[in-house]
């Protein structure tokens, strides 16, 4: 099984000039909770609701996370006031690990069980961005091929 | 292979040998250039291999060899601190005190620094900053204030309360393991120079920050917080205080009792670790490992200038240009107050005290014994030397409290800056020497004038 067996060829992309806002109204419309930032066809980053949270919470609960409680109410109301005109190219993650069409599937599992990752964007050999393999659809795959 | 290194001629090409890996230790440890632990751990090989310690004399060895009394008692404290750390009484303990000063800013730092200095002087200064640090900046968060003053103070807080035990700051570890100096000791010695130090430093906490204001909205953020929320385990917490209490009871019976601080440590780690829940593992993992490892391999490489002679050699340098004397040793103690401060401004003090401490005994016994004793082994009335005392003590003064002029000049402060610029509030070199010297200048002349009047 190869990675372009898994591939989704039509994910949720977003522009770099994209806001926040626009970002998660675009999420609150799918079932997705990422999008993959594309720019001419070529990828740029990878854009997260877990991007979104590291912006509205300090980096000390992030160091202590005991101190949540003692945060106020409003606290996350102020931070997003800060931060939803923010451009998807100010906030997107760019250390990103993408793997070629013809990569074997087991490659893109590791990356799903050691580092974590929920969606992995797949690049040809020109760094064009042909689609995305989830851990979903790497699943269906299962089911489809073994899983009968 | 290399044994011919140790026949006819070894002595001399040892002696440069044993220097050279001293001094290129020293230096790239210096320059940050390598991991200190790598470098203190090549040389400590180099030192075995190159015959100038036999494996014996490294790993067995009380003379030359690895202070087994220090690697225990820095691991046990470290087990100790990481249970303690995360049972959130510290975190408990800070908003308590933001309450209790009512918002306002300037009584939040003095105490925040109390609380700083104290929980350093019975704990490791890293591990107090990374405790105080997240609490500060979510205070100064909620009070709409700059951390930056409160990040300084309380570095400078945690150096100063350091400087006041045994257990307070790796190079007080040091001392008292080769001075056989006790936990009570160094608190009779130390503490009230501390104390006079803490009360001058809450006055330039005044003239420095004595202007910060917060707005009354602000303030209430801080008193509707509950400090009982902080504290996720109140078993583990209880178990942790009570152990920890016991433990410093301890180190203050240790001399009585018999039992070395590292045993004492020991007892109290191993304890908190059997009656508290979960895999030992992560405990274990926390243990700062390249630490422990860099005072194993510096141990080895000092055991190695000591056999050779050169501690020696330096020790009669030091004995020309001081002139200490079997009845004052006044100009010995000033020079290594002054020295030890300008040095650990700028460069670790923990490999400085360790070649700095047998270079005391080496020189006491000169100055005591003629030079006929056995300077790794000195007896307890000479190491005790009412004469002796001020070096001792002056050599601890000197090599905590000057860490407080620059931004590399202590651990706890590089850990505090490197949060600091992660929190978007980068503590630029100068803005912490601006701060850092006149405080480390002010705690020195202090600790002058304390020795002069206590011990001449």
């Amino acid at each position: 099984m190869l990675v372009r067996d898994a591939l989704i060829p039509t994910p949720l992309t977003v522009q770099p000039s994209a806001t926040l806002l626009e970002f998660i109204h675009m999420i609150l419309n799918s079932n997705q909770t990422n999008a993959v930032v594309v720019d001419n066809g070529i990828l740029k980053g990878l854009l997260s609701a877990s991007d979104v949270y590291r912006r509205l919470v300090p980096h000390y609960i992030a160091m202590d996370d005991r101190l949540a409680p003692a945060v106020h109410e409003s606290y996350v109301e102020e931070q997003w006031e800060k931060f939803k005109h923010h451009r998807a190219h100010e906030v997107m993650v760019t250390e990103l690990d993408t793997l070629p069409p013809d990569a074997s599937i087991m490659q893109a599992v590791s990356l799903f069980v050691k580092q974590g990752r929920k969606t992995v964007p797949v690049v040809d050999e020109g760094s064009r961005y042909v689609g995305s393999v989830t851990r979903r659809s790497v699943l269906q795959l299962f089911a489809q091929r073994v899983g009968r | 292979m290399l044994s011919f290194l140790s026949s006819s001629g070894g002595g001399a090409v040892h002696y440069w040998m044993a220097t050279a890996i001293f001094v290129v230790a020293f230096a790239v440890i210096v320059s940050e250039k390598v991991h200190k632990t790598k470098i203190a751990m090549f040389g400590a090989a180099l030192t075995i291999v190159l015959s100038i310690l036999t494996q014996e004399d490294a790993f067995h060895s009380t003379r030359f060899g690895i202070d087994y009394n220090v690697v225990f008692l820095l691991v046990s404290m470290m087990i100790l601190v990481n249970i303690i750390g995360r049972t959130g009484v510290f975190e408990w303990a800070a908003i308590k005190a933001a309450k209790l000063a009512r918002g306002r800013p300037l009584p939040i730092m003095v105490l925040f620094c109390l609380l700083t200095a104290v929980a350093s002087a019975l704990l490791d200064n890293v591990t107090t900053v990374l405790l105080v640090v997240p609490v500060t900046l979510l205070i100064c968060d909620e009070l709409d204030l700059p951390p930056i003053p409160f990040l300084l103070a309380e570095t400078m807080a945690s150096n100063i309360g350091g400087t006041a035990t045994l257990i307070g700051d790796p190079p007080n570890i040091l001392i008292a393991s080769r001075a056989n100096l006790d936990f009570m000791q160094f608190l009779g010695h130390l503490a009230p120079a501390v104390c006079v130090m803490m009360l001058a430093f809450v006055v330039c906490l005044r003239v420095f920050y004595g202007s910060l204001t917060v707005d009354e909205g602000r303030r209430r953020h801080v008193l509707a917080m509950d400090e009982r929320k902080m504290i996720k385990d109140r078993p583990l917490a209880a178990k942790s205080l009570i152990v920890l209490a016991l433990t410093l009871v301890g180190f203050g019976l240790h001399g009585a009792l018999h039992l070395e601080p590292a045993t004492v440590a020991l007892m109290g780690a191993s304890t908190l670790l059997l009656i508290s829940r979960g895999d030992p593992h992560r405990t274990l993992a926390e243990v700062e490992w390249s630490t422990i490892f860099f005072f194993i391999g510096l141990f080895i490489i000092i055991g190695g200038i000591v056999k050779v002679g050169l501690i020696s050699d330096v020790s009669k340098l030091v004995i020309d240009y001081t002139d200490p004397t079997a009845t004052s040793m006044e100009k010995t103690a000033f020079t290594l107050l002054w020295a030890s401060a300008g040095l650990s401004a700028v460069v670790d003090n923990i490999p400085y005290v360790a070649t700095m401490s047998p270079l005391v005994l080496d020189m006491a016994n000169t100055v005591l014994h003629g030079g006929a004793a056995d300077a790794s082994n000195l007896p307890l009335e000479t190491l005790h030397a009412p004469v002796l005392q001020p070096v001792w003590w002056s050599l601890a003064l000197g090599a905590c409290l000057g860490g407080n002029a620059t931004a590399i000049g202590a651990s706890a402060n590089v850990v505090v800056c490197g949060i600091a610029s992660r929190s978007g509030h980068p503590i630029s070199f100068g803005r912490f020497l601006k701060f850092g010297l006149p405080v480390m200048l002010l705690t020195l002349v202090i600790s002058h004038i304390y020795v002069k009047l206590r011990y001449f």
